[in-house]
Formats: structure tokens, sequence, C-alpha cells
């Protein structure tokens, strides 16, 4: 079982060597009926994420996007389309898909470490051998000393921290994340950007993230889907090709990442306001 | 430089509510004695602390109407915690299927909408019909009183358990049964201790009132039966009584959550 620590070797880049898609949208749809008639929230998604992908969609709020990553954790069921996962179709939460959420959604009832532990409870482990497993990955993300605290006592950042950890020691092969680290100060918010980098180097999971912030989105992935809204549907599948490995914060002021920005933002800006003529700068 | 002096003394209070709730008590205390010292050779109907505490102990060593003071504190808790653990176990469980269930919340709103508002003690003339007048029918007011808000704060509790802390089980394997007891049932609890606590005030309110009105031993009766016989002292130590019993049960279910449900409102 690949377990990794703080303190192993160096980091490894990650190339996609493996084209496995990992996850399928195909023409997905989806809608509510409320008292003023059909509101349609995603129409006809279509993407293809390849196996340790770092996928990310960026758009602004309203815009479908945590429809999307419910339809693919198997919470909700796509109106349209179809949603495979590894080639077989979703039709229900399971623990190939490990979710991360902005309330960290801890156990406030149980201590870090038994935290982590319940990620483990469908396998057949000694009640040590389970212990061993689960500070292992507190480890990974460095709060191994923190295991017999209880999530009250901690910062945003470390239950954050548990959160994960607990999504990977299920062993998913792919991780949801719905905008983690939105309720994060800038300065946490950053440094949990690239431990989780750091994680997705080693651990080579498929990541499909979830964030409105552009900066974020240019940090972390290898491909960045831009939403556009009323009704959700993607508006540009841009590939990152930002050198790897970047889990530093030089990789944020390079000319490179501000290029990207830069196109990100024009694309975000004809969203926001599609008929303003732009001026140019004096 | 006295403002100053004031201010510091007024921090260090501040600081210390243990010691300030103490010199109240104390307080109270010397104004009751000096009043009841005054007041004694003209009212009857008034008693001082000190002949307070001789009535307690004659009381306690010689117990009431031929009756052990022991006897008649036991009948009061045993009618209190036999209604109450029925109420709540039962509160829970309907609890339970009401939270989960909207369609059975639905279907129960109508009657918690009507009964809430009822207070307990107008059930007794028909429990008393019903039942009679034995322990029975007191341990059915008790659970009248305690089953509905032991209900209506577990359905709170269960209703409230987010959506995000399901998805997350469910993505991590849990199925429904282990869902419920591993996952609901914890979230839900400090809700469930909540109403614990509101039923369990509001059952020792209950009990004592039952017994003014039917009983032969309890501290209910105990007041009534000394009130009737101008027995003016023991009345008074029936209410002190009553006072300190409620406070116990209270302290107890507070350090109870404490220890099992520690990570309530954190």
């Amino acid at each position: 079982m690949p377990v990794f620590t703080r303190n192993s070797s160096a980091l490894e880049v990650v190339a996609p060597t493996c084209d496995e898609i990992a996850v399928s949208l195909d023409g997905v749809g989806h809608w509510f009926d409320g008292p003023s008639g059909r509101t349609q929230t995603l129409r006809d998604v279509n993407i293809q994420i390849k196996t340790g992908e770092f996928f990310t969609v960026l758009g602004p709020s309203g815009c479908g996007k945590t429809t999307l990553l419910n339809i693919i954790g198997g919470f909700i069921e796509a109106k349209a389309g179809d949603v495979a996962i590894f080639g077989e179709a979703v039709s229900g939460p399971g623990p190939d898909r490990g979710v991360i959420f902005q309330s960290y959604a801890l156990f406030r009832w149980l201590s870090v470490l038994k935290n982590v532990e319940f990620a483990l409870h469908g396998r057949k482990l000694a009640k040590a051998e389970r212990a061993d497993v689960a500070l292992q990955y507190l480890d990974l993300v460095g709060l191994k000393d923190f295991r017999h605290h209880y999530p009250y006592q901690l910062s945003g950042g470390m239950k954050q921290r548990v959160a994960i950890a607990r999504a990977l020691a299920a062993d998913p092969r792919i991780l949801l994340m719905d905008e983690p680290f939105a309720a994060l100060d800038a300065q946490m918010r950053e440094v949990l950007q690239e431990e989780l980098l750091e994680i997705w180097q080693r651990t080579r999971k498929t990541v499909f993230f979830i964030t409105h912030s552009v900066d974020e989105a240019i940090f972390l992935s290898t491909r960045i889907c831009v939403m556009s809204s009323n009704p959700g549907r993607t508006k540009a599948l841009l590939s990152n090709d930002l050198p790897q490995p970047r889990a530093d914060y030089r990789a944020r002021t390079t000319a490179a990442f501000l290029e990207n920005k830069e196109r990100i933002l024009g694309l975000i800006r004809d969203e926001v306001h599609p008929n303003r003529t732009r001026e140019p700068p004096p | 430089m006295t403002r100053g002096r004031l201010k510091q003394i007024t921090a260090a209070l501040e600081l210390r509510p243990a010691l300030v709730g103490a010199l109240s008590a104390l307080l109270l205390l010397i104004i009751w004695s000096i009043w009841a010292l005054a007041a004694e050779t003209r009212h009857s109907s008034f008693v001082g602390p000190l002949e307070l505490l001789r009535q307690l102990y004659l009381l306690a060593t010689q117990g009431y109407g031929g009756t052990p003071l022991w006897v008649h504190i036991g009948a009061s808790l045993f009618r209190t915690s036999a209604g109450f653990i029925a109420g709540a176990i039962v509160g829970i469980g309907v609890g339970i299927a009401m939270g989960c269930s909207p369609i059975i919340s639905s279907a129960l709103a109508p009657f918690f909408s009507f009964i809430r508002p009822i207070p307990p003690i107008a059930y007794i003339p028909l429990v008393i019909l019903w039942f009679g007048i034995g322990e029975f029918s007191k341990v059915v007011l008790i659970f009248l009183a305690s089953f509905l808000y032991v209900a209506l704060n577990t359905a709170a509790g269960v209703r409230a358990v987010p959506q995000d802390l399901i998805r997350v089980a469910r993505s991590l394997g849990v199925g429904n049964f282990r869902l419920f007891y591993a996952v609901i049932l914890p979230e839900a609890l400090p809700y469930v201790m909540l109403g614990l606590k509101v039923a369990l005030a509001l059952s020792w309110a209950v009990v004592v009132a039952a017994e003014l009105v039917a009983a032969q031993s309890g501290l209910g009766f105990l007041i009534m039966d000394a009130g009737t016989f101008f027995r003016i002292p023991d009345l008074y130590v029936g209410i002190l009584l009553i006072g300190l019993i409620g406070l116990l049960l209270e302290r107890g279910l507070s350090l109870f959550e404490r220890r099992f449900v520690h990570w309530s409102g954190k």
C-alpha cells in the first residue's frame, strides 16, 4: 500500500504517463423544477479527465460547479448524459472517490487519529495496525503530534489537513475537492496549496478540484476548465503548462504564471461583462 | 487614587464569579437572619435560616408524618426517574424517526403543535381519572411531560446533521446502519442532551405538582400537608429540599454531558 512520509525521497515529477480515462462526462446536464419553471444548472458538459491529472473547474458562484462535483461523487444523479469513473457508470458514492469539502466535515466526537481511522473501517486490520496506517497518513499532512486532539481544538488549516488525510487513508483513486481552501485565510491557503501539490505529486491521485480563485487554479492544476453560468457549461478547457514541480511560492510570480492568469481573467471578464468594450491601456 | 483602587477591585471581582456568587448568597443569608429575628414575633409564617436548619435536622432524624424523610425524597425521585427514563427512551426513538422521515414528522406535527402549549399539570385530573392516585398515574404524567421535549430536540438534532458529513461518510463506503449509529447519532447527541436537560427540569417540577394533588408520600405531599396543618418550618424545609434536589439533578446531567458530549458547543 502506498503510504508516503513527509521526509521520504525527493519529489518526483508526474508526467501523465497513463492515458486511462479516470472521469468521463458525456453530455451531462442537470436542472431543477421550481415554482417559476425549470432552472437549467448544467448543460451539455463534456469532460474527459485522465488518470493522474490535476483537473480544476474554475467558475463564478452559481455556475453549477458544485453540482458537477456532486454528480461525479454520486451524491446526485445527472438528469442527462453519461457519467463514468474508470469506464464504469456512476451509481452512487463509493470509496474510489474521496471527497473534501470547504466545511471540513470532520467527526467532532472523534479524535484526529480516530477521524482518519474511520476511513479504514472497511479494511480487515488489527487495532494497532489500523492506528499505524492512520498515523502514516497523519504524518503525510504533518499532524502526527496532534493525533489525540479533537477537531474543535484545531485551526481551520489543520482541520482541512485532517480531512485530506482521512480522504487519502481510504486510498481512493480520485480526490474530489469542493473549494477546500476557500474558508482559510490567504497565507494558510497558499501553504495548503503547496502541501496539496506535494501530496499529489507523491501519491499520483487524480484530482478534481473546484475553485473560484484564478491563482489557485493556475498554481495547482495541469488542466483548467473555465465554466460560464446560466446554464452552467464549459466555456474553455485550457492545459496549464507551468513547469513542475511548482510547490514553491516563487512559481506564483513567474512570467508563465502571469501570462496564464491574464488569459483566464480575460475569459472570465468576457463572461461577467460580455458587452463592455475594453479600451487599451494608455 | 480611590477611583483607581475601585477599578482594580472591580477587575478582580470580574475574574472571580464564584467568589461574587458566594458573597451575594452570604449577604442574603445575613439579611434573612436579621429580618427573621425582627419578624418572628409578629408572623408565625416567617422562618429564619437557623430555625430552618434545626427543622431540617429534626425532619431528617424523626421523619414527617410517621414516615422517614428519605422515603419522601425517594418516592419523588422514583416517580421522576421512572417517568423521565421512559419518556427519554420513547422520545429519542420517536425523535429519530421524525428526524429521518419527513413523512413521519409531518404526520406527527399537528399533535405536537397542539400538545406543546398544554402545561403537563393540566393532565393531572384526567390521569387520576384514568389511572387512579397510585404510582402509575404519576409516572404516566412525568412520561408525558418529558417525552415531548426529548422527541422534538432529537428530531431537530437528526435534521441538523450537515449534508457534507453524510456525504463524506458515504464516500468512505459507510452503509446505512453504520451511518446511523456512527455518524448521525453522535452528531445529534448535543441536541438530545439539551432536550434531556429541559425534560428533567420539567419532570421534577411536575412530580411536585402531582404530589400536591394526590399522594401519600413525596416532597410535594410533604409541603402540601405541612401547609394544611400549619407546620410552617416543615413547609420551608420541603421547598428547600425540592430546590436542592432539582439543582443536583441538573448538575448531574451537566456533568454527564461534559464527560460524554465534550465537543458540544465547541
